[in-house]
């Protein structure tokens, strides 16, 4: 065990990518541990991870995003928000919070969406005077938004590994999501007051009206996917495939998209899938071992010999998840944690629904929290801010997003309203 | 080493080829599955089984073209802060890594398709042989080995600043 | 090594035997496995234990296979839903309106044809041993009761993809569609589909009846697993061994069909105090063509099935 962790962060130091390291890490373990047999049974078990309908999100959320961005509906829903926001003290700010609500109500998942958003607000924000480390911090932090507000890939993760409903998890997802957008904004509106930001000329309505006008299209997409969903045309998963469909046509609408980006946009997808599902058939690999050796079992005992108060065991579990995603990627981690934490519930009397929004929020922090932290090395890259200025930056959205975290933890009814009241 | 390099390049011409097919099946595939479903009321059997191996395939072609363009998810923190030679040392030894890493797997999942009981194996929906998305694994992982290789014979010929 | 061999005090082989399955712990499926496990505690003087892997931890069925196949894991209890797509005479159990409760489809468990058709895994490297079932199959439906194919014809109803299923379903004139479990409650609610295709443990486990309270009591089939272990490990025991698994085996898939019979009828009642409207079908009527249909086109395919259908449907 010692050897095996040592030779996970030592590759992990190595710049291996992170989904062969839990590859090599599983495969030394298991011949360290003299259960060689296992071994044949290795690229099945890789192949078998995969095999799993509700992983068809990812890829159609990618190209979704990559529609979105070709087709020019990015663009405008930013046009949007910037004429209804964009006259307040720290106006475009705003402008990047609401941006990045509505097309969460689109995309699925955070590291699509800050790979999006960095390339398009962060020169938009530096042109009006803002720092380039807190504009980068905004959108990274803006970004997390994207798996919480449904559709979300690790909602549909969380309920593919723990067996909890999937749209339970969608509607469980709205409070939260709109409530950290909310804490976003003051957060925003604090700095903004403290530093005496100018502010804009509110547009002229016709403005208003004009990019109004403009991005309906562009909204179809997110008002169709609900209603799609709840009408029962199609399933979450589908709804995936139905958000590329819609915003294929909206691209051509729009007259931005052309034929010759297709074929780009594809190779693109699937690359970014393949970074993530890699990862998952990697994880399950490493999952498969942890279970032959039945470790799960044993943290969850030992966790539970800690306390039979269910806030004391959450509040253990997410200093615990904390440390976790500053260390690991959110989807490995929940593949290989949620099994674990799954069984326990029923004891504590812990709804799944909840504990679902817990985990994934925690998780999702985590791509922000260094030294492993996708959302901010995306963000670093594509905005050219060296990580630790952008990791200091971040620090104050952080702090909103775990004080945030431990609102959704002790106020259940909070995230369970919609769910309940749609039964 | 001239060979391998452009062995590589001709693997990653023929996976981008696969990745746009296969991402084209992917969603034809769902969104026919819901318009036959929804709106002609005779659902699709075969729909989900197709975009799922379909996303199977997409995954390990797509993880071999990433290695090709060196845009995975890792740990950079460490590394960058190293002196360059030492870096490209090391960088050498973690693509060495990558490839005996790739290599096994890919002899492991010769050892399993060419098992007995493979050719028993039909899928639920379409009793298609499950040989055919079982495939994915040794295929890609054969297009990873020569990717990483080349990576790793060519990594003490960059220029500087090149990555 | 692997830790199921070690020696006794008597030099006489000690043994940590693995089980793995994919039902929740709740199941009785499960709690045959704890059986199994307790009657090879108490056969073996406590030479033999077993260690349990529920809910898909080792993997998908098609995993557990080739982890038997190759000696990783020691026991299975494996669907009949997929056991038939590497085993085609297996399907016999899914032939439509065969047995009209749980009591006669288990009553074709010892017999000489399903012996056969367990024989028959040897090729794959399994020694099968007996079937378990979790109970037969019955409809839900959100809007009314089904009487004949007519209340079910252009309605969508959710199957477990197997090849009988669907031709039995698509027969019948409705839509089979095929969904993960974790998509089917939310999918009944909005109605993306209108009906499941379900057993009883299954529907009082995943509370579909809170979107659809319309249960009709069909008997269309039943479902069992089958119960094997590696050839491999198997062949490695010793003859004493070899007699006492067996007998364990035996004893807890006694103890389990039992069990699930029992259950049958303890879920119905659970069901009908959730206020769920249970009605039972009474004539087969227009069913029974479509049932012969499927039973001739499967009897054609294998003379196993065929053996099995003129047994089962002489009693
Ligand atoms: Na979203
Ligand atoms: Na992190």
């Amino acid at each position: 065990m010692v050897v095996a962790s040592l030779i996970f962060i030592i590759l992990l130091l190595l710049q291996v990518p992170i989904s062969f390291v839990l590859g090599i890490t599983t495969i030394i373990y298991i011949l360290l541990s003299g259960n060689a047999g296992l071994l044949a049974t290795a690229p099945q078990r890789l192949y078998s991870g995969l095999e799993n309908y509700g992983l068809l999100a990812i890829p159609l959320f990618m190209m979704a995003g990559e529609l979105m961005n070709s087709g020019g509906i990015t663009k405008r829903l930013i046009d949007f928000s910037k004429t209804l926001v964009g006259h307040f003290r720290g106006g475009l700010a705003y402008v990047n919070v609401i941006s990045n609500m509505l097309l969460a109500s689109i995309i699925g998942s955070a590291t699509a969406q800050i790979a999006m958003m960095s390339k398009v607000m962060v020169p938009s924000m530096e042109k009006e005077g803002y720092s380039r480390e807190f504009s980068a911090s905004t959108t990274a932090a803006a970004g997390l938004l994207g798996p919480i507000i449904p559709p979300s890939m690790l909602f549909i993760i969380y309920g593919v590994a723990s067996g909890a409903s999937i749209g339970d998890m969608f509607l469980a997802g709205i409070t939260p999501g709109i409530l950290l957008g909310v804490a976003f904004a003051l957060l925003i509106a604090y700095v903004g007051f403290k530093q005496q930001w100018p502010t804009h000329q509110r547009a002229p309505f016709v403005a208003v009206g004009k990019s109004f006008f403009n991005v309906i299209p562009a909204l179809l997409v997110p008002i169709i996917i609900i209603a799609g969903i709840l009408s029962g045309a199609f399933t979450p998963t589908e709804s995936a495939a139905v958000a590329c469909v819609v915003a294929l046509i909206v691209g051509v609408m729009y007259k931005e998209l052309k034929w010759k980006h297709i074929p780009y946009i594809m190779i693109n997808t699937a690359v970014s899938t393949a970074t993530i599902t890699m990862l998952i058939a990697m994880a399950n690999l490493f999952g498969w071992m942890l279970s032959f050796e039945q470790i799960p079992q044993s943290i969850a005992t030992w966790m539970t010999s800690l306390t039979d108060n269910p806030w004391v065991f959450l509040f253990i579990v997410n200093i615990f998840l904390l440390i976790v995603g500053m260390f690991m990627d959110g989807i490995a981690a929940l593949i290989i944690l949620v099994p674990v934490f799954a069984p326990l519930l029923a004891s504590y009397g812990i709804d799944p629904i909840h504990f679902g929004i817990i985990i994934c929020i925690n998780l999702t922090i985590g791509l922000l929290t260094p030294p492993v932290g996708a959302g901010l090395y995306i963000a670093s890259a594509l905005s050219n801010v060296k990580l630790e200025l952008l990791t200091k930056a971040i620090l104050p959205f952080l702090a909103v997003s775990i004080a945030t975290l431990f609102v959704i933890t002790y106020w259940p009814q909070m995230v369970l309203w919609i769910p309940n009241a749609l039964k | 080493m001239e060979f391998i390099h452009r062995l590589s390049n001709a693997v990653y011409a023929i996976e981008k080829v696969l990745a746009i097919i296969l991402c084209v099946i992917m969603l034809i595939s769902l969104s026919l599955g819901v318009v036959y479903r929804y709106l002609l009321s005779s659902p699709l059997t075969w729909s989900e089984e197709v975009s799922i191996f379909s996303l199977v395939w997409l995954t390990f072609i797509g993880g071999s073209m990433s290695i090709k363009r060196k845009e995975y998810a890792a740990v950079t923190i460490v590394m960058d802060k190293l002196q360059d030679r030492v870096r490209k040392r090391l960088l050498s030894l973690s693509f060495l890594i990558v490839f005996v890493f790739v290599l096994y797997i890919f002899y492991l999942a010769i050892l399993w398709v060419s098992s007995p009981t493979i050719m028993l194996q039909y899928s639920n929906a379409m009793r298609l042989p499950m040989i055919i998305p079982y495939l994915s694994v040794p295929v890609s992982f054969l297009f990873m080995v020569i990717h990483s290789l080349d990576l790793f014979l060519s990594q003490g010929f960059q220029k500087r600043g090149e990555e | 090594n692997d830790n199921s061999e070690t020696n006794g005090k008597n030099g006489e082989a000690t043994y940590v035997f693995k089980l793995g399955h994919v039902t929740q712990e709740s199941h009785v499926w499960h709690q045959t496995a704890l059986k199994f496990g307790e009657e090879l505690e108490k056969l073996s003087n406590g030479r033999m234990k077993l260690q349990i892997y529920p809910a898909s931890q080792l993997g998908q069925e098609k995993d557990m296979v080739q982890q038997l196949e190759t000696g990783s894991l020691d026991f299975g209890f494996l669907t009949n839903a997929y056991m038939s797509t590497r085993e085609q005479s297996l399907n016999a159990w899914f032939m439509p309106f065969v047995f009209s409760n749980l009591e006669e489809a288990a009553k074709m468990r010892g017999s000489a044809v399903a012996n056969e058709m367990l024989k028959e895994l040897e090729s794959q490297g399994l020694i099968g041993f007996d079937f378990i079932f979790a109970g037969n199959r019955h409809v839900l439906m959100k809007d009314g009761f089904v009487n004949s194919p007519n209340d079910v014809k252009g309605k969508k109803i959710r199957i477990i993809g197997s090849p009988v299923m669907q031709d039995f379903w698509k027969e019948i004139g409705a839509g089979p569609t095929a969904m993960p479990l974790s998509e089917v409650y939310t999918s009944l609610q909005t109605g993306v589909i209108d009906g499941v295709d379900i057993d009883l443990d299954a529907l009082v486990t995943e509370k579909y009846y809170e979107n659809a309270k319309y249960l009709t009591i069909t008997n269309q089939m039943t479902f069992p697993a089958v119960v094997v272990m590696s050839k491999q490990k198997f062949d490695s025991l010793s003859l004493e061994d070899q007699e006492i698994v067996k007998k364990a085996i035996q004893a807890a898939c006694d103890w389990g069909v039992n069990e699930a019979i029992a259950r049958e009828t303890k879920n119905l009642e659970t069901l009908k105090s959730a206020g769920v409207q249970v009605h039972q079908l009474e004539q087969l009527g227009d069913f029974e063509k479509v049932a012969k249909k499927i039973q001739e086109k499967y009897a054609n395919e294998s003379p196993v099935i065929k053996k099995f259908l003129e047994e089962a449907l002489q009693k």
